[in-house]
């Protein structure tokens, strides 16, 4: 049985500044993700792989169909679920790491993924695991470079593991080497049980990471 | 007795041309009201129509009026300002009081049965059956933390008196120590905050569980409150910042007595401290006390 | 998937109206009625704010969220629906139950220090108010606490004693902060916090808020004409326009993918 299981998502959007232009974006999409299941999705720029992330995180709200989450003998349709059970569904069951990082201001790097729950040093490691510079630790994110931005990013999602990641062209702005850090990092993550769906620019070779990889057409899966 | 004759009994009596008591019957009557109403709310506040008397307002006129008020021809009547009773307004009042109620005056205050003082509680142990009218010049002690009487009210009403509290820490925070001088804000029998008039903080715990009937006038303000006897008065302080009383350097410089109120005298030009409590000094020294 | 919880708040049906009402009122879509000119507060408001939850209002002045703020705080008694504070009714209440609610369940942060301080006692004074109010009476404890809230509310040590009226802006606001937290309301109610306050003064008292809302677990309701201030802080988020509740959602997705025309208009209009 899948663990995600999505059905018939429309999604478009009004422009009502437009003079209430609709565009659609998704159009009666079907994914199924098996549980543990690395799944990467594919297509063209403005294909809605990004949106499909954001409306199973519920950043988007569907327009219809249904995103169920099934977790041993529950399951939750985040498209229609109410506001309460979506914020706990992500606090316990579905993170989301992007390529922007929003954070606290004041905070530092190593306070901030510290915040999910780990001690500073398990923190500190994560970190550091992930190519961020020692002397960044203690600093507030908000004057990091893009990428390095990006590597805290991904640490607070790998903080705390939830039983489904969802990733959105976390590697987009690392060098070879660290991206390929990253990498590593996502699929200890996968040995440990995550199911991941994740948007990359260019589809990741590392063995043992990728299981499948979807195109986007039209607003919907291609066959 | 007809309220008619019972006028015109009074009408001979005391300085002629004036009604016993100086007051006319129905205003004693509504004073006494105002005064039966404060014994049974003990610190509640009471209005009352405050005549104009022949005192100007703010030197004594709601104490003389309750004692117009209750008055009786066989009261011994003693009238102290400050512990004194030789002031020269003690004395106007207590000139008024004997004239037109004709009653006999004393200094000794375990003689007298009816007591108005202004400022002071007398040093000498009273007991049942006196009553002590207090001269007050602010009746709401929540006046120092809000001077609407609209919002005073509501306080009294609610017993909210967080405000009074937050004085309180203010003044410990700010100054080390309470700047309640006189006037310390007291809780009776657990309700009502009140103020127990310009009294130093020495009087304060005597008002606790007194035998004798307080009754406090404030004639500019037209209120009357009261304690009934062996009521529960109680100086608000913190569980542990406990209320202090005033402590002297020595004892009286003329009487030796110690643990009395004393105020600072000139003595061939240098100052001395002697009993703020005029007549129990003298009948000390007289060896009567 | 949620535990069954007791909200903290909840508003049923809230309206209010300023002013005399008439047969019309109700019906007309007026914010202002043309018949009797009774102005129209908020509209059928229905919310629930849950332990440890954070719910925003946004929305331009006069559309309402400060009369639902005023309702929370029952300082307005609403003209119909009700009002329910920690599973009870208290809609319209007033006297000494108002007085104990807004001692031991609520705590306020208004946007203006004056309407909160007393400007003219010390700052550990305002925050020592609100145990005193609950009945401390140790001069001790009641210090130790106003120590313990103006440290958690990065208040300089040597400025407890010190008068409010000579504190800047943002530190009147963490004075606030600290004499709303002080009996560890279940609600603390913000109104516009920051609004009087510079860019970088704000963004200390936000991320002051933020720390404290989540190490304390404590719901709060928010109310913010900013977007930046209710993306900081708020788990969800109405949208109120003309005293109705016109949209509600999760704060990213209220934000990110906005339904309803005023929303978007709103949001764009965010200097980012």
């Amino acid at each position: 049985m899948s663990e995600l299981c999505i059905r018939e998502l429309y999604k478009s959007f009004a422009q009502y500044q437009r003079g209430g232009q609709r565009l659609d974006v998704l159009r009666g999409l079907d994914l199924d993700l098996a549980p543990g299941s690395f799944t990467v999705v594919n297509g063209p720029s403005g294909s809605g792989k990004s949106s499909l992330l954001r409306c199973i995180y519920r950043t988007y709200l569907p327009d219809s169909g249904s995103v169920t989450l099934r977790l041993a003998d529950q399951s939750l349709d985040l498209a229609a679920a109410p506001e309460r059970d979506v914020l706990a569904a992500r606090r316990d069951c579905i993170g989301m790491a992007t390529q922007f990082l929003q954070a606290v201001p004041r905070l530092s790097a190593l306070e901030l993924v510290a915040g999910e729950g780990l001690s500073e040093d398990e923190a500190a490691v994560l970190l550091l695991s992930l190519g961020l510079d020692p002397s960044l630790l203690s600093l507030p994110p908000a004057t990091f470079s893009g990428g390095e931005r990006q590597m805290v990013n991904l640490a607070i999602a790998l903080a705390r593991p939830r039983p489904l990641l969802l990733l959105d062209e976390v590697t987009a702005s690392l060098d070879a080497k660290r991206a390929g850090l990253a990498l590593q990092a996502l699929r200890a993550l996968k040995r440990g049980g995550t199911t991941m769906l994740a948007v990359f620019h260019t589809i990741p070779r590392l063995p043992g990471l990728v299981d499948r990889v979807v195109e986007l057409r039209d607003g919907r899966v291609a066959a | 007795m007809s309220a008619l004759s019972e006028m015109a009994r009074s009408a001979r009596r005391g300085r002629s041309g004036y009604n016993y008591a100086y007051l006319d019957e129905s205003a004693k009557r509504e004073v006494r009201r105002a005064v039966l109403k404060a014994l049974c709310l003990p610190g509640h506040q009471i209005p009352f129509a405050s005549r104009d008397m022949p005192v100007a307002r703010g030197w004594g006129s709601g104490g003389l009026q309750i004692s117009l008020s209750v008055v009786e021809s066989d009261d011994r009547l003693k009238v102290i300002d400050q512990g004194d009773d030789a002031s020269m307004n003690a004395r106007a009042l207590r000139a008024l009081i004997a004239d037109t109620a004709e009653v006999e005056t004393t200094t000794d205050a375990r003689e007298a049965t009816l007591i108005q003082t202004r400022h002071r509680i007398p040093e000498d142990d009273l007991h049942e059956g006196q009553v002590v009218v207090f001269q007050v010049p602010i009746a709401d002690p929540l006046r120092v933390v809000d001077s609407r009487a609209s919002i005073t009210r509501r306080m009294h009403a609610e017993g909210d008196y967080s405000a009074i509290w937050l004085y309180l820490y203010e003044d410990l925070a700010r100054l080390g120590a309470s700047s309640f001088s006189h006037s310390y804000p007291v809780e009776v029998q657990g309700g009502y905050v009140m103020s127990p008039t310009p009294i130093p903080r020495h009087d304060v715990p005597r008002l606790d569980g007194a035998p004798f009937v307080s009754l406090f006038g404030a004639g500019r303000e037209a209120t009357i409150y009261a304690l009934p006897p062996y009521t529960r008065v109680k100086p608000l302080a913190f569980d542990d910042r406990p209320f202090e009383v005033e402590s002297f350097a020595g004892p009286c410089f003329r009487c030796g007595a110690s643990g009395t109120y004393l105020t600072e005298e000139s003595h061939q030009g240098e100052a001395v401290l002697v009993c703020s409590d005029t007549d129990f000094c003298r009948r000390r020294r007289e060896g009567s006390a | 998937m949620t535990p069954a919880e007791t909200p903290v708040l909840e508003m049923h049906g809230l309206t209010v109206r300023y002013g005399p009402g008439c047969a019309t009122c109700g019906r007309s879509g007026w914010v202002r009625c043309p018949i009797c000119g009774t102005v129209r507060g908020c509209s059928s408001v229905d919310l629930e704010v849950y332990p440890g939850e954070v719910l925003g209002i946004v929305g331009e002045s006069g559309s309402g969220k400060s009369t639902v703020l005023a309702c929370a705080n029952l300082d307005l008694a609403p003209s119909s629906g009700c009002v329910v504070l920690a599973g009870a009714d208290v809609t319209g209440v007033g006297g000494s139950r108002r007085r104990r609610l807004r001692t031991e369940v609520l705590g306020i942060v208004y946007q203006t220090p004056q309407q909160g301080l007393e400007l003219d006692l010390t700052a550990g004074g305002n925050i020592a108010s609100r145990p005193l109010a609950a009945g401390w009476r140790s001069y001790a404890k009641v210090r130790e606490r106003a120590f313990e809230l103006q440290s958690a509310v990065e208040l300089p040590e040597d400025r407890l004693d010190v008068c409010v009226r000579d504190f800047s802006g943002g530190m009147r606001q963490r004075v606030q902060l600290a004499k709303a937290l002080a009996n560890s309301p279940q609600l603390l109610l913000l109104d516009e916090p920051t609004s009087g306050l510079d860019v970088s003064v704000q963004a200390r008292i936000l991320d002051l808020v933020r720390r404290l809302q989540r190490e304390l677990r404590m719901a709060m309701m928010v109310v913010s004409h900013d977007l930046g201030v209710i993306r900081m802080l708020a788990d969800r988020v109405l949208v109120m326009h003309q005293g109705r509740v016109i949209e509600h959602g999760l704060t990213d997705q209220v934000l990110q993918d906005p339904q309803q025309p005023y929303t978007q208009m709103l949001v764009s209009a965010q200097l980012l």
